[in-house]
């Protein structure tokens, strides 16, 4: 079996130390609790399911119809969009970090969910009639031009680059917020579930949606990794990069493209989740180390991690009333920004 | 056979000129020093040899390569640079940082192959990073790093090394060994060195030839003998200083402030 083949090899490269073992184990428990913890997921909510009862609900072998029904029409498609977007905003926290060298960056942090709720809002109100694919298109290019107006003020500032990017990110996304919220009260029959989305929700996930994401999320996470080395190269400091025989110019335009690009895919199907993309990377290069070829898969499990746990409480802590997930990533990254805030003034 | 071959470069910054109609010749396998005031021009011509900054014009070839033709990745194939000091944003391995130094070879994307792994080990081994490998690079001393960060350029296999005053923030003990271990490469290792250097006793003791700036203008070139004279060094620093051999039959450079002596 093709798997079977995968595995060996995946083994092979690992004894031959092609793959550092210590990424690899770290690689294959996070897998493994992913995979537990989906199946977990899958189970919780109005109706309880056993992982047993939710396995043979998956392989079409349920006992009772509607089992199958709540798991693949309801529940299975909105975590795999949990997933997906939670590695999706880690790949972009990783790449905008790797960007701006900076610990505190990330998609929240540097405008670019900001500006991707935009240009989704922007999208869904001058054309309703077209597929649901130009609200990706208008939350990446909404993202792109928010972060580069950003990372051009960061860069020229006089409060050096990382007070720049906290300043200019905080304050360009003040800015989008508000041209958010005039634009839906100019336009209040979309204001219910705009607002809602703008929170950051996966209460209206659904196959389609997932398709939407599958879209531009997986293209944008593959390049984020192509440039590992790249981002590697930019952590030892822009010139030597460029000693090195980097295109500074060229490197930074994907990296910053790429991370736009998968900030737009989580952002225009789950509106704003803060932080994910901020913690994600760092517990990563606690685990494996600052080399992004090893750190960015293990940031992408713990980010889906993250999510999910966080999608879970979301839907059950005051069911039937869901929770916007975006609330309890803010009320757990909020505080580990801070953090990294206090041990970055005691190092310098 | 001349390796390095500057004609007529003028550099600067936006519209400030610092370094007018600069000419040098290099041989193959040596070890040449740049000395001169702060604010002289060492640092840019340094930056510019590496590709960091364009010149304002003239021309530098590298064999019978031009350099400023050359794309960065074949740049980068042909020169190493090592910086005075770097602050790099994560804390990389030793063996993570020294393995970049074939991504002008390798590109951005093909994976490392055996061939590679085997001039990163070579490197290693030479530098005597053997123990640290696997370290963090914000466990290091300053020697060590700056050891890492020579392996990282000699790692490129480049025909040029250019070193911005490697020894700065090191004390004693380091300073003599990454100034043996750059003496060692150019004389068993053939590569050639174009260092910026403060330090005029080790600018004495371990160059062949020495640059001397003033100004963004070549004062004078050739052994260091001629060129660390007490006229020239009080024309180009203002200091009353003595050239002596030391006990060992170093040369070496002693110096007194110049005003107070007319004073």
């Amino acid at each position: 079996m093709r798997w079977r083949q995968l595995l060996r090899r995946y083994i092979r490269k690992v004894s031959e130390n092609k793959i550092n073992s210590r990424t690899a184990l770290t690689f294959s428990i996070l897998f493994l609790v992913l995979l537990a913890v989906m199946i977990l997921s899958l189970g919780v909510g109005a109706v309880q399911l056993t992982p047993n009862e939710t396995v043979s609900a998956l392989i079409n072998q349920a006992q009772k119809n509607s089992h199958r029904t709540i798991v693949w029409e309801f529940r299975f498609p909105r975590i795999l969009l949990v997933v997906l977007c939670g590695a999706a905003l880690s790949a972009a926290g990783v790449g905008f970090q790797g960007l701006f060298r900076n610990p505190l960056a990330d998609p929240y942090v540097v405008g670019a969910s900001g500006g991707a709720a935009l240009g989704a809002t922007l999208a869904v109100m001058v054309r309703f009639s077209l597929p649901n694919i130009t609200i990706g298109i208008g939350a990446f290019f909404g993202s792109l031009l928010a972060v580069l107006v950003v990372f051009a003020i960061s860069e020229y500032s006089n409060y050096g680059s990382i007070a720049g990017l906290l300043l200019a990110g905080s304050a360009m996304s003040a800015m989008l917020s508000a041209v958010v919220s005039l634009l839906l009260l100019l336009n209040d029959e979309v204001l219910h579930g705009v607002y809602a989305w703008l929170l950051g929700s996966f209460a209206n996930s659904s196959w389609s949606e997932l398709g939407q994401t599958l879209w531009l999320a997986p293209p944008a996470i593959l390049c984020v990794f192509l440039m590992s080395r790249s981002l590697d190269a930019l952590a030892a400091g822009e010139e030597t990069a460029q000693s090195l025989g980097l295109d500074l110019r060229k490197a930074r335009l994907i990296i910053v493209i790429s991370s736009s690009l998968a900030t737009a895919a989580a952002v225009s199907v789950s509106g704003i989740i803060g932080f994910v993309g901020l913690i994600a990377p760092h517990l990563a290069r606690m685990l494996v180390g600052a080399n992004h070829k090893s750190m960015l898969p293990i940031a992408m499990l713990l980010g889906s991690l993250l999510m999910l746990f966080a999608d879970d409480l979301a839907r059950t802590l005051m069911a039937p009333v869901e929770i916007p997930v975006g609330i309890f990533t803010a009320l757990l990254g909020g505080p580990f920004f801070l953090y990294l805030m206090k041990k970055g003034e005691k190092r310098t | 056979m001349n390796i390095l071959r500057a004609e007529d470069l003028s550099l600067g910054y936006r519209n400030k000129k610092v370094v007018e109609q600069f000419c040098t010749s290099i041989q193959q396998g040596s070890l040449i020093g740049m000395v001169g005031p702060n604010g002289s021009g060492k640092t840019t011509l340094l930056r510019a040899l590496s590709g960091l900054i364009k010149p304002f014009g003239g021309q530098v070839f590298v064999g019978d390569q031009n350099l400023f033709s050359l794309t960065p990745r074949k740049r980068a194939q042909l020169i190493g640079w090592v910086p005075q000091r770097e602050r790099l944003a994560w804390p990389l391995t030793v063996r993570e940082v020294i393995s970049l130094g074939r991504a002008p070879h390798r590109g951005w994307l093909l994976p490392m192959t055996k061939a590679d792994q085997a001039v990163i080990d070579d490197v290693i081994h030479y530098s005597d990073l053997d123990s640290l490998e696997d370290r963090r690079m914000d466990e290091l001393s300053g020697g060590e790093f700056q050891r890492v960060l020579i392996a990282r350029a000699l790692t490129q296999e480049p025909r040029v090394l250019l070193l911005d005053e490697p020894t700065t923030n090191l004390d004693i003990h380091y300073q003599i060994q990454v100034m043996d271990l750059i003496r060692q490469l150019v004389s068993q290792g053939g590569i050639t060195v174009l260092m910026v250097i403060h330090d005029l006793n080790i600018a004495a003791r371990y160059c062949d030839g020495l640059i001397l700036l003033h100004r963004g203008k070549q004062i004078c070139a050739g052994k260091p003998v001629d060129v660390l004279t007490p006229e020239n060094l009080e024309a180009v620093f203002n200091v009353k200083t003595n050239l002596y051999r030391d006990p060992w039959g170093f040369w070496a450079v002693s110096a007194r402030n110049g005003t107070e002596l007319n004073g």
